[in-house]
């Protein structure tokens, strides 16, 4: 017997029980404006997006509202919920829910307590006694992201990528299975840059083609290095004396240490380029930019705070002068 | 054995292809040609080429559309603030960083 969490559907939406079906309507606009993935700046909004929707579905169609009002108004949401027994059920769901385009996309389908209450949605395509159609059918295409470290995107190489897919399986029923593929990842690849490895989407039906399956790279942050497509920019703390002397710094690129000359006179914000040190690429390699950050020791002991002292009788600087004359 | 996966990078679709891709007619995207939401290189119909981020804008204008209800124009529209809102952000993600003391 499945156990499923209720839902408060007029809670979800914020409206009462009594509501009428126009403050249903604007209730639900308001919500899938605020929630739609695809404008949403909001966290877990495709959850929040899918529970509006299925709200909605209910709600807005007099007989389902009817059959969700029969359950009761005692239930509270997440609550442990099973249906009363002899409940039919409401027949199959139509259509809808399991359309070609979202067959991709990761199921679309409702929640567990929806078909607890309305039965499940089958897969078919329109009417129930149409034949389905015997001809090739193409795969669908399949979109997905990965990710990889800045290092793998500096040298490139092989990788073994895992992802979860949709899949339909042999009752028409959508379920999530994890695919393994190991690809070569091109040097000096950057974020946002798409790869498509050919025939590796959906399978093809009755031997047509499988579909083209697509990546997207989205490379995770580094410690310290932050990147911007192909140049990499590191924030350089040194010391006041050189900053003021000039001095010979290590620092770290992607590809290695290097020396890099300061002249005397340097600033926080002054900008330095390492040309060609950034991620390769066909045409030209991208830049390292070092950003210098003076960063003073602290006045801890009697001599620092004497040499600081000292600094501040011997040294004559005014570096707010511009602010009063 | 492991199978040898040929990896292509930024991959160009063909007219039929981002068709086919996004589930719309040649009219469909006839018209968003018309509006400039999509440029694509190339200049005869045979030679066009789209790339993977068109899809993505395509897809993005169909949902706005059934989603939302938002008329054509209106989710050209939407769709390009959108992605000067992402731009934005992505820029002041990255000027966060360098400058964090």
């Amino acid at each position: 017997m499945e156990h499923t969490k209720y839902k408060d559907y007029y809670d979800v939406l914020g409206v009462a029980r009594d509501a009428k079906s126009d403050d249903i309507k604007r209730a639900y606009r308001k919500l899938a404006r605020k929630y739609h993935p695809d404008v949403s700046k909001e966290a877990n909004a495709e959850e929040h997006f899918k529970e509006v929707q299925e709200a909605y579905e209910v709600l807005k169609d007099t007989k389902k509202r009817a059959a969700y009002d029969q359950l009761g108004s005692q239930w509270k949401s997440g609550q442990e919920f099973r249906a009363p027994p002899g409940w039919q059920g409401f027949g199959d769901v139509n259509g809808s829910v399991f359309t070609e385009e979202n067959q991709g996309e990761g199921g679309g389908g409702f929640s567990d307590f929806f078909e607890a209450i309305f039965g499940r949605a089958t897969h078919q395509q329109g009417g129930q006694h149409r034949p389905r159609p015997i001809r090739p059918q193409r795969g669908q295409d399949e979109h997905a992201k990965i990710r990889i470290t800045l290092s793998e995107a500096f040298q490139g190489g092989s990788k073994t990528i895992y992802f979860k897919v949709p899949e339909i399986d042999a009752q028409g029923q959508i379920r999530e299975v994890t695919r393994t593929l190991k690809i070569t990842i091109p040097a000096g690849i950057i974020s946002g840059q798409q790869l498509r490895l050919s025939n590796q989407g959906a399978k093809g039906a009755h031997g047509a083609a499988n579909g083209d399956l697509f990546l997207e790279i989205e490379i995770e942050p580094h410690p310290f290095f932050t990147l911007q497509a192909k140049n990499v920019y590191l924030t350089l703390p040194i010391t006041p004396w050189e900053a003021a002397l000039g001095a010979k710094i290590t620092v770290p690129t992607l590809g290695g240490s290097v020396d890099l000359k300061i002249a005397a006179g340097a600033q926080t914000g002054q900008t330095l380029r390492l040309k060609g040190r950034g991620l390769p690429g066909k045409s030209a390699a991208g830049d390292q930019y070092i950003l210098l950050q003076i960063l003073t020791p602290p006045a801890k002991t009697d001599a620092a705070r004497g040499l600081y002292e000292k600094m501040a009788k011997d040294l004559p600087f005014d570096p707010r002068a511009h602010l009063f004359s | 054995m492991a199978e040898i996966i040929i990896v292509e990078t930024d991959p160009e679709l063909s007219l039929e292809e981002i068709c086919q891709a996004c589930h719309i007619t040649h009219d469909f995207l006839f018209e968003l040609l018309e509006y400039g939401a999509i440029e694509p290189k190339g200049v005869s119909q045979e030679s066009w080429r789209f790339e993977v981020q068109h899809l993505h804008r395509i897809q993005r204008v169909l949902h706005l559309q059934e989603d939302l209800e938002v008329n054509l124009s209106g989710a050209i529209l939407a769709c390009d603030l959108l992605e000067q809102i992402d731009e934005m952000q992505a820029r002041i993600q990255f000027l966060e960083k360098i400058t964090k003391i």
